[in-house]
C-alpha cells in the first residue's frame, strides 16, 4: 500500500510561563539589563539564567509515523499526551519546531464544525461560506449541495438565519458540509461528542462509509469504543512520544494497562503494582457482545473485563463502582462468584447492568479487586474511570419517558409499574 | 519507483521569509469571495438606515469639521468649498483608517478562526480590505452628487478630467499602505500588547500630519519636504489638484509617498509572514 502521510522526527515545544503575555516594556528592560551586563530584572529569582528545559515543555518528542493509503488510525493517550497537538500539526493550523511531514493528496481536517459560521446569514450562505474556509471551491460546493443539505435535515430552514437555529441544528449542518468534503485524508476528533445521539450515529456510519471508499482516516479519542469501531489500527502517544503502533486493540489494552499503572496506587501492605492479576482490556458491551459506547437507557449494558492471572488469588473478588457525570456515586457490584482467580491465564468477566435502570447521562466505572472480609475488604487493586460509556433516551414509546419530551430528571430512571 | 514519491504537501518548521503563500490564496479564492460577500451582507442587518449608513457618517463628520475647522478655527481651504474639501479629504482618510485597522486586528479578531482550521491566513485581511472598497463607492457617488450639486450652483471648480480617472489608484495606494502598516503593527501585538493601546494615538497623529482637515498650503514651505514621505500627503493633495485644480501638489510628494507605502508593504508583508504561522502559540 501507498503512503500518504510520512511524519518524520517531529517535534513540537511550547514554551512556558510568561513568554505568551510579555509586554514591550519587560521586553525593553531585558535588552537594556543585558547591555549593561546585568541581570534580568523580570526573570524569576533562583531560576536559571540560561534557558533550560523548565520553561519548555515538548508536547511532541520525535515522532516518526507512516500512514498508509486508506488505513484508519486512532491516535490514543491520556490528557496532555500530545494528541491534539499532533492534529493540529497535521491539519497546518500549528508550526512544528522540528521535523517533517509529509502528505500526498487533498488533507481535511474535522476539528471542530461550523467553523466560521455567521450567525446573520442564512443556512445555506453558511454553506457556501463554511465549505470555502474548508478548502472547497464554489463549484465544489455547488455540486455536493443537495447530498448536505439531505444529510443536514435542516432543508425546511435553509433560507433562515442560523441565529434561529438550536445548536443540534447547527452541527448537524456544520458535520454536513465537513463529511462531503471528499479529501483523501480526513482527521477528525471528538467534534461530534456535542450532537443528539440519532446524527452521531448517522455521522459515524458516514465516517465509516468513507473510510471504506479507500480514505485514510486519523481519529483522535478519548472513547476506546468509537475508537474500536471507527479504526483497524492506533498509535498510543504519552507525554509526547510514541509508544506503540499495532492493531487497535493491542495499543489499547497497552492504553488501559498504562493507565493502571497510573492508578493503582491503593495497596495497603505492599505499595506496590499488584503483579498477580492485570487487567488487559475493558470493553462495553451490548446484549450481542457488540461493542459500543452509547445505550439506549432500555437496552441491557455488559461491562467486560478481560483479566490475566499470573499468579493465583484464591479470594480475591472484582468489584465495580459506578459514577454519574457528576461524579455521584451510584452503585457498586461485587462479583459474588468464588475462586474467579484460580487459574493462571486469560479469561473474561462481564457484568450486566439491567435495562430501563440508568437516566440518561455519561458514567464512569471504577474497578476493585477485594479480599473478604467484606466488612473490612482490603483493595489490591484500584483502576478509576476505566471506562465511561453514554446512556440516552431513543424514540421509544416504551421507554421509562413514555412520551414525555422534556429533560427526566433523577440519578436513576428505573421502569416500575403503577397499579390501580 | 517507491523512491520517486511525489508529495503534494510538506510541512515543516522553516519560516520562508518570502514565501507568501501566494499559491494557495490563489487556491482559496472562492474563500474570499465568500468571505467578501458576508462583510457586506452582514455589515448592516438588523439596524434601520441599513446602507445608508456608509452616506450618514461621512455627511455628519464632514459638518463637524466644517463647523470645528472651517467656521471656529477658520483654517484656509485654498478656496475650495468647505463641504467639499472636507468631505473629500475624509472620504480618504476614513477609507486608510479602516485598512490600517483591519491589519491591525486580524491576528486577535479572527483567532477563532484560524485556531480552527487551515486557510491561507492573508485571505482574510485581503478579503476585508475588497469589502472595503466596495463599500467605498457609495460615498464617491455622495461626493459626485455634492459635487454637481455646487459645479450647478456656480461655483467654479476645475477638475482634469483626464487624470481624474488616476484616483482609484490613489485609493488602492491607501489599501496597501493601510494593510502593510496594520500587517506591521498585528505581528507585533500578538506579542506586545501594549501596543494595542498605542494604535489610537499613531492614528489621531499621523492624521493631523496629513492634510485632511487643512491644506498643505498653510504648512510652512521648509516641512514640505520631510511631510512628503508620508504618503496621505501625496495622496490626498493629489487628489485635490484632479478634483478641484486647487492643491500644492508637487511629484515628490507621489514618489516619496510611493517609495513609503512600498516599504510599510513589504515590511508589514514579512513581518507578518514570520509570526503567522506560530502566532498560535503565542496569542
Amino acid at each position: 500500500m501507498e503512503t500518504v502521510v510520512k511524519i518524520e522526527n517531529l517535534y513540537k515545544e511550547y514554551r512556558l510561563g510568561s513568554i505568551g503575555y510579555a509586554t514591550l516594556r519587560e521586553d525593553l528592560q531585558r535588552v537594556i539589563a543585558e547591555i549593561q551586563g546585568k541581570p534580568d530584572p523580570n526573570s524569576i529569582i533562583g531560576a536559571k539564567i540560561n534557558k533550560s528545559n523548565k520553561d519548555r515543555l515538548l508536547a511532541l518528542d520525535n515522532i516518526s509515523l507512516e500512514i498508509k493509503k486508506g488505513e484508519r488510525l486512532a491516535i490514543i493517550g491520556s490528557n496532555g499526551a500530545g494528541k491534539s497537538t499532533l492534529l493540529k500539526l497535521i491539519s497546518r493550523i500549528s508550526a512544528p519546531t522540528r521535523g517533517l511531514i509529509k502528505i500526498k493528496g487533498k488533507i481535511s481536517s474535522l476539528i471542530s464544525v461550523g467553523t466560521g459560521f455567521h450567525s446573520e446569514l442564512t443556512g445555506r450562505e453558511n454553506i457556501y461560506l463554511n465549505g470555502s474556509i474548508l478548502g472547497l471551491r464554489k463549484y465544489e460546493i455547488e455540486e455536493r449541495l443537495s447530498q448536505i443539505i439531505d444529510f443536514s435535515g435542516v432543508d425546511d430552514f435553509l433560507d433562515t438565519p442560523v441565529k434561529r437555529y438550536s445548536s443540534g441544528m447547527v452541527i448537524r449542518l456544520g458535520f454536513s458540509v465537513a463529511a462531503h468534503l471528499d479529501p483523501d485524508v480526513l482527521i477528525t476528533d471528538e467534534v461530534l461528542a456535542v450532537a443528539d445521539l440519532e446524527f452521531r450515529e448517522k455521522s459515524i456510519n458516514k465516517l465509516m462509509q468513507i473510510s471504506n471508499s479507500g480514505k485514510t482516516i486519523i481519529f483522535v479519542s478519548h472513547n476506546l469504543n468509537s475508537v474500536r469501531r471507527l479504526c483497524k489500527t492506533a498509535i498510543l502517544l504519552d507525554k509526547g512520544k510514541l509508544l506503540l503502533k499495532d492493531n487497535v486493540d493491542n495499543v489499547i489494552s497497552e492504553y488501559v494497562s498504562l493507565k493502571k499503572k497510573k492508578f493503582s496506587i491503593i495497596n495497603k501492605n505492599k505499595k506496590q503494582n499488584f503483579e498477580p492479576i492485570e487487567v488487559i482490556d475493558v470493553k462495553i458491551i451490548n446484549s450481542n457482545a457488540l461493542p459500543k459506547d452509547v445505550f439506549s437507557v432500555s437496552e441491557k449494558i455488559g461491562l467486560n473485563f478481560t483479566f490475566k492471572v499470573n499468579k493465583i488469588r484464591n479470594n480475591l473478588h472484582a468489584k465495580i463502582k459506578l459514577f454519574s457525570s457528576s461524579n455521584v456515586h451510584i452503585f457498586n457490584s461485587l462479583d459474588t462468584k468464588e475462586k474467579v482467580f484460580s487459574k493462571v491465564g486469560i479469561f473474561q468477566r462481564t457484568v450486566w447492568i439491567n435495562e430501563n435502570m440508568l437516566n440518561e447521562d455519561t458514567y464512569y466505572v471504577c474497578l476493585n479487586l477485594i479480599t473478604p472480609p467484606f466488612e473490612d475488604p482490603e483493595s489490591y487493586l484500584v483502576i478509576d474511570n476505566i471506562i465511561r460509556f453514554e446512556t440516552a433516551f431513543y424514540k421509544n414509546k416504551n421507554s421509562v419517558k413514555g412520551k414525555f419530551k422534556d429533560k427526566w430528571g433523577g440519578v436513576i430512571a428505573p421502569k416500575l409499574s403503577w397499579s390501580d | 519507483m517507491a523512491k520517486n514519491k511525489k508529495w503534494d504537501l510538506i510541512i515543516s518548521s522553516k519560516r520562508d521569509w518570502f514565501n507568501l503563500d501566494l499559491r494557495n490564496i490563489w487556491k482559496y479564492r472562492d474563500l474570499i469571495l465568500f468571505f467578501i460577500r458576508r462583510d457586506i451582507t452582514t455589515e448592516y442587518k438588523q439596524t434601520i438606515l441599513g446602507v445608508l449608513y456608509h452616506v450618514i457618517n461621512p455627511i455628519i463628520s464632514t459638518f463637524i469639521k466644517v463647523i470645528i475647522f472651517g467656521k471656529i478655527a477658520n483654517l484656509s481651504t485654498d478656496g475650495i468649498p468647505q463641504f467639499l474639501f472636507y468631505l473629500s479629504g475624509g472620504i480618504f482618510w476614513s477609507y486608510f483608517a479602516r485598512c490600517l485597522a483591519i491589519g491591525k486586528s486580524v491576528f486577535l479578531s479572527n483567532r477563532d478562526l484560524y485556531s480552527q482550521v487551515y486557510i491561507p491566513k492573508l485571505a482574510v485581511p485581503i478579503a476585508s480590505n475588497i469589502s472595503e472598497f466596495i463599500k467605498l463607492f457609495m460615498q464617491i457617488l455622495l461626493f459626485i452628487f455634492f459635487f454637481l450639486y455646487y459645479q450647478i450652483n456656480g461655483i467654479d471648480l476645475n477638475p482634469s478630467i483626464v487624470l481624474i480617472f488616476c484616483i482609484p489608484f490613489l485609493f488602492l495606494q491607501c489599501s496597501m499602505l493601510g494593510l502593510g502598516f496594520g500587517l506591521f503593527l498585528s505581528s507585533f501585538t500578538t506579542r506586545y500588547r501594549d501596543l494595542n493601546f498605542l494604535g489610537g494615538y499613531i492614528n489621531s497623529f499621523w492624521m493631523y500630519c496629513s492634510p485632511v482637515v487643512y491644506p498643505l498650503s498653510v504648512i510652512p514651505d521648509q516641512y514640505h519636504y520631510i511631510l512628503s514621505f508620508n504618503p496621505m500627503v501625496g495622496i490626498i493633495e493629489l487628489s485635490r489638484h484632479l478634483i478641484f485644480g486647487i492643491s500644492s501638489f508637487q511629484i515628490e510628494q507621489l514618489f516619496n509617498g510611493l517609495i513609503t507605502t512600498i516599504i510599510f508593504m513589504v515590511v508589514g508583508l514579512l513581518s507578518y509572514n514570520r509570526v503567522e504561522k506560530t502566532f498560535l502559540d503565542t496569542v
